[in-house]
């Protein structure tokens, strides 16, 4: 298996304080990897790093094969992102944001039409089409987020806590479009806070001060710690924490 | 009283802690006095002018030619005596006159009440006539009207005053407040004992006190970097800038009341407040020159009514009871604002 | 005497429904949850109680106090901490604090005693502006601000929402210990699994239905099918094939193991042993077991 992620005591600083400490990890090609830690744990800073966002302070990262110092462009071009803040234009219709992206990641109008087609079958929308994002359930418009944000087929997706606040359905169908993606070879790094969807995760890291306390399977992860389910792990390795805040 | 001193607390630390726009605030006085005072000109184009001719001296027609083939100037008409010159130039028509004494003075008067706009003519028609001058020898002298020292500043000072108290009391109180709005803290202030007033009084205090500093910061720049005396009570300037703050807090807390986002109070703060203070009220153009439409619309315009009593108390030296009708102008719209927005501000969402 | 009442409660923003005929009665001391997904019309229902937002139709009362005759009242006898956590991100911590402690005329260390659990976590850091303190440090701090005067009621809307679990947790301890001090707690969370801290719940939906009204542990027995844990190796083509069984009433995903009612029972777990086996998957276990709250709520969507 390739890896599409790779780091190397990557870390970050912000005057004396370590955000990100040596986090060292890879993560493989078409894999669901669960990034996991408490509010503060520093994962948000590390996935801007990843994403391009923000230079390192020492270490080595790749991503989708290109240098996180370097190649910041590059990176952008073959990743996409969605977060729970911030998804879609609330003030523009469900074709227009798909309009938008696609020609922001430099699809064709013939592609973009296309794809319009394609996600408004697939997510139950057609109806929707002159729907203002505004109006549609917050479960809907992550579901669209979603798609748009794997438009262009990117190597890997970024999902900053997609699932926050959405009904327990329309979640369940959220994490089935990440398994779509990921039979067709899209990597996908989450955030979440629900320790059930940890479950779905191929493998997942737990972050705590800025350090990966763990990494694994979750199945292999429950025997390690000796727990019934993720939840349990998650509490045995977050409760150690001793950075209060960042 | 203690609820009301730890609000308007807080409201000291939001603006002392917002490093940048405090120094705009304080800095933005400072920056339009020079601004007004050095940098702005005014153009002069096909200034209509009139000739009082007591040589009847051929040689005059020459003068008036020279002018004409000017693109600055263009000839009114001719006049029989300075009566009428005085009319002419009270009803906005002239903007400049020759006058030709019997014994060959040349005298070239202009309307000094906008001094930039004076100086610059008389500059122009000196160098156009200059070849003229020397040849036919006459003596030449000009006369300001109204304003002899010929000080621009006389203009300006009260308008900028007239300025920076809308921004800064209308605009930031305006914005301070759908600020609240925005950021959800609103609603908790609602849901407690809390008086919508006093949330409102203790967002226009700081304001107030900014505004109250950059109008001493304008008095002091004028007095002493442009030379402009303060003729009348200074008490009265600060008096009167006092009342008309109050006129714009009020203004900006009516805008709170229509708008939800700082951007739209911000827009409508501009639109509303911003371009007719600096076009409706004689700050830049004369109100009398403009149509009719405009000079109602003017009326209502607050900075307007300020600036007019400013003048007179800064710059002619008047005493309260002559400004006393732009006194219950203002008064009476900060009554009325007032009632308007506690009306319409809302203690529910 | 300091209940909260709500009778046929209903209210719409132009042509979107926001809360539908509610009803509820929250008894004196209670710890209520309103459990519902985003879109469900918590926070509607929040600002009707809290005197913000006037119902379209319907009544309700908070302490015997009408929410729209004895706002003022209401106001003084309620803390009321908002969705997103409203603070002011330039004040200080203490700052903070000490400003909602006097806008509700009291002072810190008047009541330092009710808050001072939850206060001595984020003392530390009480110099540090709350725009740079994270998520679970705000929500601690928001409702220290919501308790500073001692309400006798407190709404809580979605204080945990986007907090991580073990501070979750942490949070729902705290509200256990308020309750004990006699104060009556409303408190929605789109987290099912927090629905068992509640005394009693309201299962809430979208357009603001009321699903069902009664203890967590009635509502888990309410569900009155049995329910199946299925696990196998590979677990999403499990998932597929479950629900491509003629047999299947219903599946879904639940963490490790997939959630499963079928349309006869008994005999058919032997069948369908024999059918996942058929299909190739290896290791398969299925189990029987209790309903939770969120597969009540899903069945009743």
């Amino acid at each position: 298996m390739k890896n599409v992620i790779e780091t190397d005591r990557l870390t970050k600083r912000f005057g004396i304080f370590t955000a990100v400490d040596q986090i060292s990890f890879e993560v493989e090609e078409g894999e669901i990897f669960g990034f996991l830690g408490a509010n503060g744990a520093g994962k948000t800073t590390a996935m801007r790093m990843l994403c391009g966002l923000s230079v390192p302070t020492s270490g080595k990262a790749r991503v989708a094969g290109f240098d996180v110092y370097k190649q910041q462009e590059e990176i952008k071009k073959h990743i996409g992102y969605m977060s729970q803040k911030f998804s879609l234009y609330n003030d523009l219709k469900v074709w227009e944001n798909i309009r938008l992206f696609g020609g922001i990641y430099g699809l064709s109008k013939k592609q973009i039409a296309a794809k319009t087609e394609e996600f408004l079958y697939a997510l139950g929308l057609e109806s929707e089409r002159d729907t203002m994002v505004n109006s549609l359930p917050l479960g809907w418009k992550q579901k669209l987020a979603f798609s748009v944000a794997v438009i262009h087929e990117p190597r890997i997706v970024f999902l900053d806590e997609p699932t926050g606040g959405v009904d327990p359905v329309t979640r369940r169908q959220f994490w089935e479009l990440i398994y779509q993606a990921s039979a067709r070879g899209i990597t996908t790094f989450v955030t979440t806070h629900y320790m059930d969807e940890a479950e779905y995760c191929n493998r997942v890291s737990i972050m705590v001060d800025g350090r990966i306390e763990a990494f694994n399977t979750p199945s292999a992860l429950k025997i390690t710690f000796k727990a019934n389910n993720m939840n349990e792990v998650f509490h045995a390795l977050a409760r150690k924490a001793q950075r209060i805040d960042n | 009283m203690r609820q009301f001193g730890s609000f308007i607390r807080k409201e000291f630390y939001h603006i002392l802690r917002d490093k940048r726009t405090m120094t705009i605030l304080l800095l933005m006085p400072i920056i339009l006095i020079i601004l007004f005072g050095y940098a702005i000109t005014t153009e002069i184009k096909q200034s209509p002018f009139v000739v009082l001719d007591n040589s009847f001296d051929t040689r005059t027609n020459q003068l008036i030619e020279q002018l004409q083939a000017s693109e600055y100037f263009t000839l009114y008409s001719k006049v029989s005596n300075v009566e009428e010159i005085e009319n002419l130039f009270r009803q906005g028509k002239i903007r400049m006159a020759l006058v030709v004494s019997p014994t060959n003075d040349l005298q070239i008067l202009a309307d000094a009440t906008d001094p930039n706009e004076a100086a610059a003519l008389i500059q122009y028609a000196q160098a156009i006539l200059s070849s003229q001058l020397s040849t036919f020898n006459f003596q030449l002298s000009t006369h300001l009207l109204y304003n002899p020292q010929m000080k621009s500043a006389y203009n300006f000072v009260p308008g900028v005053m007239g300025l920076i108290l809308i921004l800064i009391c209308a605009m930031m109180t305006s914005v301070g407040i759908v600020k609240e709005k925005e950021m959800g803290t609103m609603e908790v202030l609602l849901v407690s004992p809390m008086k919508p007033v006093y949330i409102v009084l203790a967002k226009a205090t700081p304001y107030l006190l900014i505004s109250l500093i950059n109008i001493i910061t304008i008095l002091l720049l004028s007095r002493f970097l442009l030379e402009v005396p303060i003729v009348g009570s200074i008490w009265l300037v600060l008096g009167l800038s006092v009342l008309y703050a109050l006129v714009a807090l009020s203004l900006g807390l009516l805008i709170s009341t229509i708008t939800d986002t700082q951007q739209a109070a911000m827009l409508i703060s501009w639109v509303v407040l911003m371009l007719p203070v600096m076009l409706l009220s004689g700050m830049i153009f004369p109100i009398e020159n403009m149509p009719w439409i405009l000079q109602i619309i003017s009326d209502i315009v607050p900075a307007k009514w300020y600036i007019i009593a400013v003048k007179d108390v800064m710059i002619k030296g008047l005493g309260a009871e002559t400004i006393l009708k732009e006194i219950g102008i203002l008064a009476l719209m900060f009554v009325t604002l007032t009632a308007l927005s506690v009306k319409r501000f809302k203690i529910r969402l | 005497m300091n209940g909260v009442h709500i009778q046929n409660i209903s209210k719409k923003y132009g042509s979107v429904t926001a809360l539908q005929t509610i009803s509820l009665n929250i008894g004196d001391g209670e710890l209520f949850g309103l459990i519902g997904p985003d879109g469900a019309g918590k926070t509607t229902l929040f600002r009707i109680l809290t005197t913000l937002l006037l119902p379209d139709s319907g009544s309700a009362s908070v302490c015997g106090l009408d929410i729209i005759k004895d706002l003022k009242e209401i106001r003084m006898r309620v803390g009321y901490m908002p969705g997103r956590f409203s603070l002011y991100q330039d004040l200080t911590v203490e700052e903070n604090l000490s400003f909602f402690a006097s806008v509700f005329n009291t002072t810190i260390a008047d009541n330092y005693e009710l808050v001072r659990d939850i206060y001595v976590q984020i003392e530390p850091f009480k110099h540090r502006r709350a725009g740079k303190l994270s998520g679970g440090m705000k929500q601690k701090l928001a409702l220290c601000c919501a308790l500073i005067h001692r309400p006798d009621v407190l709404f809580l809307d979605e204080p945990t929402t986007g907090v991580d679990p073990v501070s979750r947790v942490e949070f729902w301890d705290m509200l256990d210990k308020l309750k004990r001090q006699g104060i009556t707690i409303l408190v929605s969370t789109p987290y099912m699994d927090e629905a068992s801290r509640c005394d009693r719940i309201a299962l809430l939906m979208r357009s603001g239905v009321c699903l069902s009204v009664d203890t967590p542990e009635g509502i888990r027995r309410s569900f009155n099918k049995p329910l199946y844990a299925v696990r196998a190796k590979n677990m999403y083509p499990l998932l597929e094939e479950l629900r491509n069984y003629e047999g299947t009433l219903s599946c879904y995903a639940f963490g490790d193991s997939h959630h499963l009612t079928l349309k006869s029972y008994k005999k058919d777990i032997i069948h369908l042993q024999s059918y996942l086996k058929e299909k190739g998957f290896t290791n398969v276990t299925i189990e029987s077991i209790e309903a939770g709250i969120e597969d009540c709520f899903i069945n009743e969507m």
